[in-house]
């Protein structure tokens, strides 16, 4: 592609070539000839008749187009809207975690170690203390559950942290 | 300007303002305000008259779509000519395939059947040789050359329509004359 000079060589070029202001070059002559004798061959009333037949088909698709672009952009909006809420509620809502407990040390003092599938939960271990609530079914050979207590000392930033509810765990067994 | 100008212009601005808010009967007075006009934009880029017409269709298809983004009316006529042209332009792929078809000289058959057979065959010749000669030149020198060419057009107007300088408008006009001279000499002398 030719580069256009600049603006001032422009003027140069343009006062040493005759014709640059609208003088009717012989170039030009020849081409508005053509120009004019393949217009005088064209029907007016024809042409102008197609264009009315396309601007009425481009009516007819215009006319729904706002209706769609209405239906779209409430479509889009509510998507949107639902992915911000989607993405909001798996970022801020606390994890649920599930836990598995292993006994270490099966005794009155046992230990027993507490896994926490959670955020920011790690494994630890616990004391244990089970309270016997099922003495006399025993006797009766009918077996009742003892509830066991662990608890287990944390910092307090741990205690009062975001994910104080999950760490505060009781195990029913 | 003088005043049947004056009063061209405000009518059309009036018709734009009733265009612009849906009116239909005021675009088709548009059409038939500028076709003429429009087609000899098209006709000259695109070197044929069937070419041209699909081109001027198109193009005020996509002007009646768009009509109501016309922010100051009284620029229709430069705005339209600025869609003709771009879409003769973008035709011109089009307009080269449909010259290669073997079938391109009937085109011409019907309009220049009044002159005797020898005539007809000068046209149809100096009509494909500047044809062929347009579609060598770059698209902005078919544009500038073409535009250059519309009596009413000012320089400064031809340069809003192409979105460059008056001095670059010239420089495409120079180059075009050049490479046009070269490629219709034989029908200059």
């Amino acid at each position: 592609m030719a580069c256009v000079p600049g603006e001032k060589e422009i003027e140069d070029i343009a006062e040493k070539v005759s014709g640059m202001n609208k003088k009717i070059d012989k170039i030009d002559a020849l081409l508005r000839r053509n120009t004019a004798g393949q217009l005088a061959g064209v029907d007016f009333d024809d042409l102008n008749a197609a264009i009315s037949g396309r601007l009425d088909e481009a009516q007819k698709r215009k006319t729904p187009a706002p209706k769609f672009i209405k239906v779209f952009k409430t479509a889009a909006v509510t998507a949107a809207a639902a992915a911000v809420f989607i993405i909001v509620m798996v970022n801020f809502t606390e994890k649920k975690g599930s836990a598995t407990v292993a006994f270490i040390n099966p005794s009155e003092r046992a230990q027993v170690q507490v896994n926490i599938a959670g955020r920011d939960i790690s494994r630890g271990k616990s004391t244990v203390k089970i309270i016997d609530s099922g003495t006399a079914r025993k006797q009766q050979g009918k077996i009742r559950p003892n509830w066991f207590v662990i608890s287990r000392a944390e910092p307090a930033s741990a205690k009062n942290g975001a994910a104080r509810d999950a760490r505060d765990i009781a195990c029913l067994f | 300007m003088n005043e049947a100008q004056k009063v061209k212009i405000s009518g059309t601005e009036r018709l734009v303002k009733a265009s612009s808010r849906g009116n239909r009967d005021a675009f088709d007075q548009l059409v038939g305000l500028y076709q003429h006009k429009a087609m000899q934009v098209a006709v000259s880029i695109l070197g044929n008259a069937d070419g041209a017409a699909e081109a001027v269709q198109a193009g005020f298809v996509k002007a009646y779509l768009s009509i109501n983004k016309l922010r100051e009316p009284k620029l229709f006529e430069i705005w339209l000519l600025r869609i003709i042209s771009n879409t003769a332009i973008s035709q011109r792929k089009t307009a080269k395939r449909r010259k290669e078809a073997a079938n391109t000289a009937d085109c011409h058959s019907q309009e220049i059947s009044t002159f005797s057979p020898a005539e007809t065959a000068d046209i149809r010749e100096l009509r494909e040789a500047i044809q062929t000669a347009m579609l060598k030149l770059s698209k902005k020198e078919s544009q500038a050359i073409t535009l250059f060419g519309l009596d009413d057009l000012s320089q400064e107007q031809v340069a809003e329509i192409m979105g460059c300088s008056v001095g670059a408008v010239k420089w495409h006009v120079f180059r075009a004359r050049k490479k046009l001279k070269i490629l219709l000499r034989k029908y200059l002398e």
